[in-house]
């Protein structure tokens, strides 16, 4: 494989990794605009513990995993009890000040950065991109998915059947910083070098953007959304100047055209539909 | 048969100023078919969101099955069994007819490992249950479809599987036969008698009497948040609080007629 394909293939898989942190409160109807928050603590984490501590690649993932994490867990109760705008705000101010106290840690390299000596090459961010999607993929599809998707739809019916809003909004919000901080770690460790201008506010609104042009409502959408993200201005990469132009416009028509984004449960039951027409079933034939 | 299920004692619901419940104390037997009617804007459906948590009370206590639940959350009423439809359904839009339904069945599902399962796949237990509760409905061919795009008597059908997916010792049905047509409403009553066959006990808010004639044992009405009458579908016909709640008294309808 090129350099080339190599490196698009790897910004694609970490972006998608990314995007699923984002997507799976999303799908509960939580709009998480501090991401890059918990990819930034999952890329120092990892970092420092293999740079310090020495430890194994697998241990200092799986503890920056969980120290995202935590983070997500005591950050999920305050930002949780605001609503609409104001948790967005939450969330961006999250980031900020993650962003704020890691270029004041010397540590870590403060403002100039902090290089990082154990890599990690595509094949190892292939299979952790595998993972996350099954993962998630499973997870939608169990009572906590059914659940969370039905808080989406009308959070009072679902506390009425039984569903505790609280405590399922709090898991979503924090597995998902967990899948962050592994994108973050995996960051890190690909790159060999991580610096705090790499986990912005613009981070964490690409990936959110992207979430939702893919779509909330099946765990299929991300796929496509961080395809859409950072394919599409590779594609347009011949037109030069006007690349991101041509790149914004698709963005602007995708959401004209899908506005519940690309990827929809209804997309899916068709399609479905359509392939049983193909294959008759038993009823069907009767 | 006679031992009371639900208890409401001097319940009063006040909002920021304006009383719309006001001291009502009446209780639902154990299997009894009970009817709540009143005149538009009686707070009847405020009664069932004070009964289910989806509001506090002001004043007074509702008590289920001899336990203190005035002050419950609505998840855990849910799990004690109170279940409720709704006067505009509001089935969850992006659910199948099956996903509907067995979101019902969570007030039932404890444990880790029932949350972990996959309930999507066919054959989970869950999945199967749902689907037999559609089909006992005579719903099972819309089960993979959206709820949102499908005809409003289906919808209606479905919010009241999903009701029963809950496994309810109390049903609150709000206005169930509105919209219905009437060999749809026929039907209906059928089935919540058979429904309360089963042990259920009903609570139905309902503006078609002949309806409620047929369904109720007992009926009680609600005028401006007060309770006026209470007894069967033809006693709180005749009552005349209630001709005067519905139609107004007669002096006014005389001092209206002499200006």
């Amino acid at each position: 494989m090129s350099g080339y394909l190599s490196g698009v293939l790897v910004a694609y898989l970490l972006n998608l990794i990314i995007a699923y942190a984002v997507f799976l409160p999303g799908a509960g109807g939580i709009l998480n605009l501090g991401v890059a928050g918990f990819v930034a603590i999952g890329a120092y984490a990892s970092a420092w513990l293999s740079n310090e501590m020495e430890w194994p690649l697998a241990v200092t993932i799986l503890l920056s995993m969980g120290v995202s994490a935590l983070i997500g867990l005591a950050i999920s109760f305050p930002i949780l009890r605001t609503r609409g705008v104001y948790m967005v705000l939450a969330t961006i101010a999250f980031g900020e000040v993650v962003v704020g106290l890691l270029i004041n840690v010397e540590a870590i390299g403060g403002a100039a950065g902090y290089p990082v000596f154990e890599f990690i090459d595509l094949p190892v961010i292939a299979l952790c991109t595998l993972a996350v999607v099954l993962f998630v993929v499973w997870l939608m599809s169990t009572r906590f998915g059914l659940a969370l998707r039905a808080i989406h739809d009308d959070e009072p019916v679902a506390a009425l059947f039984g569903v505790s809003v609280r405590g399922v909004r709090v898991a979503a919000f924090t597995i998902g910083a967990a899948i962050a901080g592994l994108g973050g770690a995996l960051y890190g460790h690909h790159y060999a070098y991580v610096d705090v201008i790499y986990f912005t506010t613009l981070v964490s609104i690409y990936t959110l953007l992207y979430v939702l042009i893919g779509g909330v409502q099946t765990p299929w959408g991300p796929i496509v959304g961080a395809a859409v993200f950072s394919l599409l201005p590779e594609l347009f990469r011949g037109a030069t100047e006007w690349r991101y132009v041509f790149f914004a416009a698709v963005i602007i028509l995708i959401m004209a055209v899908r506005p519940e984004g690309i990827i929809t449960r209804a997309l899916l039951l068709r399609l479905k539909r359509r392939g049983t027409i193909a294959a008759p079933t038993k009823e069907a034939a009767q | 048969m006679t031992k009371p299920l639900l208890e409401i004692q001097n319940l009063s619901k006040n909002f920021s100023g304006l009383d719309v419940i006001r001291d009502v104390t009446f209780h639902v037997n154990e299997g009894e078919r009970m009817a709540l009617i009143g005149p538009n804007g009686a707070g009847k459906t405020t009664m069932f969101n004070l009964i289910t948590g989806v509001y506090p009370v002001s004043q007074g206590s509702i008590r289920m099955a001899g336990e203190d639940i005035t002050t419950a959350s609505d998840r855990s009423r849910a799990q004690r069994g109170i279940i409720r439809t709704f006067q505009n359904i509001r089935l969850m839009p992006h659910l199948t007819a099956a996903e509907n339904v067995m979101l019902g069945q969570t007030c039932h599902s404890h444990g880790i490992w029932s949350w972990l399962a996959p309930v999507g796949l066919q054959s989970s237990r869950s999945r199967k249950e749902a689907d037999h509760a559609l089909e006992v409905s005579g719903l099972l061919e819309y089960r993979d479809m959206l709820t949102y795009d499908l005809p409003y008597g289906v919808q209606k059908r479905i919010e009241l599987a999903r009701a029963l997916s809950a496994k309810p010792k109390l049903i609150l049905l709000d206005e169930p036969a509105a919209g219905l047509n009437p060999s749809e409403t026929d039907d209906l009553a059928q089935q919540l008698l058979d429904i309360s066959a089963s042990g259920v006990t009903l609570l139905t808010v309902e503006h078609d009497m002949h309806f409620v004639r047929r369904l109720s044992q007992r009926v009680i009405v609600l005028n401006f948040g007060s309770l006026i009458a209470e007894g069967t579908a033809a006693e709180v016909q005749n009552d005349q609080h209630v001709l005067e709640a519905y139609l107004g008294s007669d002096r006014k309808l005389e001092e209206e007629v002499a200006t």
